[in-house]
């Protein structure tokens, strides 16, 4: 069989938080994935991710990020983009609160525990979006352009809202064949 | 908006948020002094991004479809277009 996730890490909140940390990556794999399903704000708000280092997000200005944004009307999309200086990665659009179950999706990691290397992340995703209140998409990468270890993953929202009950985060590890 | 300002406003949105909770896997914790440092410094980044560069996201996701402006021009010409369709949207999200 070719190679296959192994769950490393899966939190479900129970009650509202303002952050919400995994890790556990380590060298075991190359290639990491998070899932993430209901990240709902509790006022309307952006999701935003760091890197963490022993368990401590990274807030140095070494983000870097570069998406496309698909919104339902029309088809209209717009970009988002930063080169570095950013001091964590801009996820999602403004998300809508009334809207349950919103915002899920999957992230790749890569290089996130070589200390060589910077560390890269794909991310696909989608939610109801704050403005008009409709459906959008979002396909982007991202950068960590710092050479350390990474350990993990963490989240929280742009304006400092909390992500209601009920929002599971998962980190697997992708298994070499 | 000033920096100060900024921090002012965030300082005291942290402060009415308090108590902030932390999921760190499965355990949920209290927010550590630190962590209220940081929310409050992004909380102020925040503000100042928003003031300073919010329009353009407004405008992006409030222009029509390019599909359909292109077609408005066609029926109308440019200066229709600039009255109608730009204009009022640069009046509804502001440059500050």
């Amino acid at each position: 069989m070719a190679g296959s996730l192994v769950k490393i890490q899966s939190v479900s909140t129970t009650s509202s938080v303002a952050t919400v940390t995994l890790t556990g990556i380590s060298s075991a794999y190359n290639v990491y994935v998070v899932e993430f399903d209901s990240a709902t704000p509790d006022v309307d708000d952006a999701l935003r991710a760091r890197v963490t280092e022993s368990g401590t997000p990274n807030t140095t200005s070494n983000y870097s990020t570069a998406s496309k944004q698909y919104n339902a009307s029309a088809g209209t999309t717009s970009a988002s983009a930063s080169s570095g200086g950013e001091t964590s990665w801009n996820l999602t659009m403004g998300l809508e609160s009334t809207r349950t179950n919103n915002c899920n999706g999957v992230l790749w990691l890569y290089n996130f525990n070589n200390a060589s290397s910077f560390s890269y992340m794909t991310s696909d995703l989608l939610g109801w979006g704050s403005t008009s209140d409709e459906l959008k998409g979002r396909k982007g990468g991202h950068t960590f352009e710092s050479s350390s270890s990474c350990d993990g993953i963490h989240f929280f929202l742009n304006s400092g809202n909390n992500i209601v009950s009920g929002a599971t985060f998962t980190l697997y590890g992708l298994k070499k064949s | 908006m000033t920096e100060q300002q900024a921090l002012d406003q965030a300082t005291q949105e942290i402060e009415d948020a308090k108590p902030l909770y932390k999921q760190v896997n499965n355990e949920r914790l209290e927010f550590s002094d630190s962590d209220y440092e940081q929310a409050i410094e992004d909380r102020k980044n925040s503000i100042l991004d928003e003031y300073n560069f919010g329009y353009i996201q407004a405008r992006q996701e409030a222009y029509p479809a390019i599909g359909e402006q292109l077609d408005y021009i066609f029926h109308n010409g440019l200066d229709a277009w600039k009255a109608d369709i730009i204009q009022p949207i640069k009046d509804q999200f502001p440059k500050p």
